[in-house]
């Protein structure tokens, strides 16, 4: 064979492997933008949800209204994706989001399929709240509600007691309970069960959705995510949302987007800044970890009612 | 003599073939996963800067690890527009000249600026974290500042001198929160 022969023939059994490697590396590429993409929408949905939950009302109590969440939630989603008038398009997203979870000071709601009878007798499935779940840890006849900061209420069943108020309050009426006379064992065990009883039941709310999503034709297996256990409890620190997504194919090659979302609406964490006087008797103000502060004895919540005091802000924390 | 004219020409065109066409592929594949690793590493990056609303020594330090781990080399640029909020002074060494109102300004940090923040060059100084705030836009742009294999080939094969940049990564975003 001449080598002008063999150098045709190889091309022509080369060229289709050449092909298919541009052919999957731009697949590639595609999937990890649209990977990029939809994380950034979900951010931005459970963002807006978490906004959009927090009602102040009369003196600034604040409540909270899981419906406007999920509402806002979806309606970013949908705005996003440009499915805002396409009802079938939306009802087929709605498919891949197996759970929503609202997380609250003293509890939390799961919103996940169920099935009912409905007033005619026929079957409905839909997405609904569950019942409100407290914190709940059990130990030796004793009950603990816990909540997201130190607020603890126990209940002896055997003395059918009460005991409610902060750690430090209780202290003295339980002087045998090793939990909540250790701090930071109570802080572990608050820390582990809020993280505990939401992980159990977003995964038996997720195994649960498989049975649905068969109904909507979708032929992904749903798993419950694996996220280890410091990630779950790191994240859930404050009053906010917890959302879900599995299995939206987003490739050629079969490539599902899996991903979680957390948008905490940052109502117990606050922000401190301080006031002080440099040697130049000019008036900065600071945030709570700069080192250049050396007395805090006035507190602000903000920085505009630091600026409002005439303080420019320190060059070297930036506030 | 026209025969090996002939036999030479098939020669150079089947090396062409052969070789140098399966290595330029190769190689322009291997730039497009290169892509798509730094924008996967960048958005990581950036999305963590976001969440955190600081940088810390060790986190741009991973990043840039992991970005010279696909083995070529980067340039990184950072800029960071912070909102801040200052009061209005008419003379801004005279206290009582306070208008009582504040201005919000945007004031951008870069690069250099930020990297002497978290890797001082002042020995005494300890190393430290930079600060973001909520509200503030981060953004992250990263490119190639060496010629990558596959520029290489083609500039030999093409003769002529190509742009070096091929991996080119824009990603930033608002600071979503304020951790201590």
């Amino acid at each position: 064979m001449k080598i002008t022969d063999s150098a045709v023939l190889f091309v022509i059994i080369a060229l289709p492997f050449a092909f298919m490697m541009r052919i999957k590396t731009n697949n590639l590429q595609n999937v990890e933008y649209k990977n990029i993409l939809l994380n950034r929408y979900l951010d931005t949905a459970v963002e807006d949800a978490s906004n959009a939950m927090i009602i102040r009302g009369i003196n600034d109590r604040i409540t909270i209204s899981k419906e406007k969440a999920v509402e806002a939630f979806y309606q970013t989603l949908y705005a996003n994706l440009n499915i805002t008038g396409d009802n079938t398009a939306k009802q087929r997203l709605n498919a891949f989001i197996p759970v929503i979870v609202i997380i609250d000071y003293d509890g939390y709601w799961i919103y996940s399929m169920e099935t009912y009878t409905g007033m005619n007798g026929e079957k409905i499935q839909e997405m609904l709240w569950k019942p409100k779940k407290p914190y709940v840890y059990e130990k030796d006849g004793l009950v603990y509600l816990f909540t997201l900061d130190d607020y603890t209420t126990v209940l002896d069943i055997a003395a059918a007691k009460f005991y409610e108020g902060q750690r430090e309050v209780i202290v003295q009426s339980l002087p045998d309970d090793e939990i909540i006379q250790d701090g930071e064992l109570f802080e572990q065990v608050r820390k582990r069960t809020i993280a505990e009883s939401i992980r159990s039941d977003v995964n038996t709310a997720i195994n649960e959705h498989n049975k649905y999503a068969k109904l909507f034709g979708i032929t992904y297996q749903f798993n419950p995510p694996s996220i280890s256990d410091d990630d779950w409890q790191r994240n859930i620190e404050d009053i906010g949302i917890l959302s879900f997504f599995q299995g939206i194919p987003i490739g050629l090659g079969g490539e599902r987007f899996n991903s979680f979302a957390l948008g905490a609406a940052r109502v117990i964490r606050k922000r401190l800044y301080y006031i002080e006087q440099d040697e130049n008797g000019l008036y900065y103000y600071h945030r709570e970890n700069c080192s250049d502060v050396s007395l805090k004895d006035k507190v602000y919540d903000s920085r505009e009612e630091c600026a409002l005091k005439g303080a420019l802000p320190c060059g070297k924390c930036n506030p | 003599m026209s025969e090996t004219l002939s036999k030479i020409m098939a020669l150079v065109v089947s090396m062409f073939l052969f070789f140098i066409f399966p290595v330029e592929n190769m190689l322009t594949r291997q730039d497009d996963i290169t892509k798509v690793i730094v924008l996967n590493k960048t958005a990581e990056f950036v999305d963590s800067v976001r969440n955190l609303g600081y940088i810390t020594p060790l986190m741009y330090m991973q990043f840039s690890q992991s970005l010279s781990a696909t083995g070529n080399i980067y340039e990184i640029t950072m800029e960071h527009i912070h909102s801040s909020i200052d009061p209005v002074y008419t003379d801004p060494v005279d206290m009582t000249s306070f208008q009582h109102y504040y201005n919000v300004n945007a004031r951008i940090t870069y690069t250099d600026e930020i990297l002497d923040r978290l890797f001082p060059e002042n020995p005494h100084e300890p190393s430290d974290r930079y600060y973001l705030s909520k509200g503030d836009i981060f953004t992250v742009k990263v490119s190639n500042t060496n010629r990558t294999p596959a520029t290489k080939v083609q500039q030999m094969l093409l003769m002529s001198e190509l742009p070096v940049k091929r991996i080119y990564v824009i990603y930033g975003g608002m600071v979503r929160d304020e951790n201590n």
